[in-house]
């Protein structure tokens, strides 16, 4: 029996043809069955070992390994040095306070962003929590925003939730689109060459664009395409909003190559499908813990196998699932 | 072999630090259990790896993967851990058996003669075959495979080929007691159905 058949087979990944192979294998002798239990069995026993939930509590240790760690000081500095920094310190400080008080205030630029392979959250000076997801940046002016004005732009997706100040709106730019709000949560996708998605969990937002100018309430949710204006509004669900801070992956209605595109942005690599891609339609929402546990519940979900290598995932329909 | 990238440690944060962690957790801890036969123990040593790992990352450069990286890593740390461990006392069958069944409820229930045909079947192999057959269970390609044990994927199909063919002749000259009979026959129908 040739190895790479035999762990197909129990990685049920075999094709037909394969598994005939391992059957007739099988029902060669007792020994034959027995060496697959014994593997079988291993595996299983392997992965006892752990699962993400054994995953979760012992991310707290090593979160406590994090936290302990002191910033490195490389190496110690006489006290003068630390007095003399001080005191430059204080005079640049000095120097700054008149300068700005002679000058308008220069930009101080902030432009946070994540890559594939992180998300992140961010507070925001005004106590606004963004959670940015994979592939977005998010840019502000740090002296502007203090001031009076709150603004942001993003490109890319973000669950936002603002903290209430009646008399400084907040307001988000997009390629295309702004929303201004007061106090209260909502969501933006907003990519380039893409349809916009904005949608509220609570509160109320203003949306404004080239040829709109829409209020929103809570469940309320708008898709707009930038290029022509088009305006699809209707309503949705409160976790499909909040996805993005409760570190779920949404689909809906979404079929191979829309499941291959989404996970393309979110995982920054090229995803390729397999053979011809039948109808399927997935709707449902799988909690990112990473790509491996996310393709597997996928594979489980839509029926869709995968592959993953460093830079490329492979997605084709299960073998069992064609006629 | 796998593209070259370069992952420097230094500019981990804790958010790409947790991802890295939630992807390769579960997979260094089940590797780790290879070694130690305690699921405890795996999980420790597991965790105990990611906060070295955190704690030195401004030194770390991998220039590998980061899957070859951790388990080379972890490799190491069990290989020393089991050194220190066989210093002070010896485990024997019996004791791993408990571990066992303490941690699994469900493995207890599975029949003692499968459990011992499990044990006999497999150690019957040198520790390399066991090694290689161990990560090849937990999902590595033979490429991966080979950059960990640093030799050549056509070894490790060679050895994992040999292995299969050992255990085939091996279990040729085994007694078989009805009772094994049996419960092989259940379990492998119950297997054969899977896949269906």
């Amino acid at each position: 029996m040739n190895e790479k058949i035999l762990f197909r087979y129990i990685y049920e990944l075999s094709n037909a043809a394969e598994r005939e192979m391992v059957t007739a294998w099988l029902q060669q002798s007792e020994r034959n069955r027995d060496i697959l239990v014994a593997l079988v069995k291993r595996k299983q026993q392997l992965e006892g070992a752990a699962d993400q939930q054994a995953a979760d509590t012992h991310w707290e240790r090593v979160q406590a390994a994090m936290n302990e760690e002191v910033p490195a000081v490389k190496n110690i500095r006489p006290w003068w040095l630390y007095s003399a920094a001080a005191a430059l310190v204080t005079v640049s400080m000095g120097i700054g306070w008149l300068w700005q008080h002679q000058h308008t205030p220069a930009a101080q630029p902030v432009k946070l962003s994540t890559t594939g392979k992180n998300k992140q959250v961010i507070t925001l000076p005004d106590g606004t929590r963004v959670w940015l997801q994979y592939n977005s940046s998010l840019e502000y002016d740090a002296r502007a925003f203090n001031n009076s004005n709150r603004q942001v732009i993003l490109n890319g997706a973000a669950f936002f939730n603002v903290n209430g100040s009646p008399d400084k709106p907040f307001r988000v730019s997009t390629h295309q689109t702004t929303v201004t709000v007061l106090g209260t949560s909502f969501s933006i996708h907003a990519r380039e060459h893409e349809m916009q998605e904005i949608a509220v969990a609570s509160g109320k937002i203003n949306v404004q664009a080239a040829q709109l100018n829409i209020n929103l309430l809570p469940m309320q949710r708008i898709k707009y395409d930038p290029v022509t204006h088009a305006l699809l509004s209707d309503s949705t669900s409160l976790d499909r909003i909040t996805a993005v801070r409760d570190n779920l992956l949404v689909f809906e209605n979404d079929d191979l190559p829309s499941i291959a595109r989404k996970l393309s942005q979110w995982y920054n690599r090229d995803v390729i499908i397999h053979g011809t891609p039948h109808r399927v339609s997935f709707t449902g929402s799988v909690q990112d813990n990473g790509i491996q546990p996310v393709l597997e519940g996928l594979s489980f979900l839509a029926g869709v196998e995968y592959k993953i290598t460093a830079d490329t995932i492979i997605l084709s329909l299960k073998r069992n699932h064609k006629k | 072999m796998e593209p070259v990238s370069v992952i420097n440690g230094a500019a981990w944060d804790q958010q790409t630090f947790k991802v890295l962690y939630d992807e390769y957790f579960v997979l260094v801890s089940r590797y780790c259990y290879s070694f130690t036969g305690d699921y405890e123990a795996a999980r420790d040593i597991a965790a105990e790896l990611f906060a070295n790992l955190w704690r030195q990352r401004a030194g770390i450069r991998v220039n590998t993967s980061m899957k070859n990286y951790l388990l080379v890593a972890a490799r190491r740390s069990c290989k020393k851990h089991t050194d220190k461990l066989q210093r002070t006392f010896t485990i024997s069958d019996d004791h791993l058996d408990q571990a066992l069944s303490t941690h699994t409820p469900d493995a207890a229930l599975a029949g003692k003669e499968s459990r011992e045909k499990l044990h006999q079947l497999l150690s019957l192999l040198d520790p390399v075959k066991k090694e290689i057959i161990d990560l090849k269970l937990l999902g590595l390609t033979n490429k991966e495979i080979a950059h960990i044990l640093h030799i050549t994927p056509k070894k490790v199909e060679y050895q994992l080929n040999t292995a299969i063919r050992l255990l085939q002749e091996e279990i040729k000259t085994r007694r078989l007691t009805v009772h094994d009979c049996e419960a092989g026959l259940i379990i492998g129908t119950l297997v054969l159905m899977l896949p269906a």
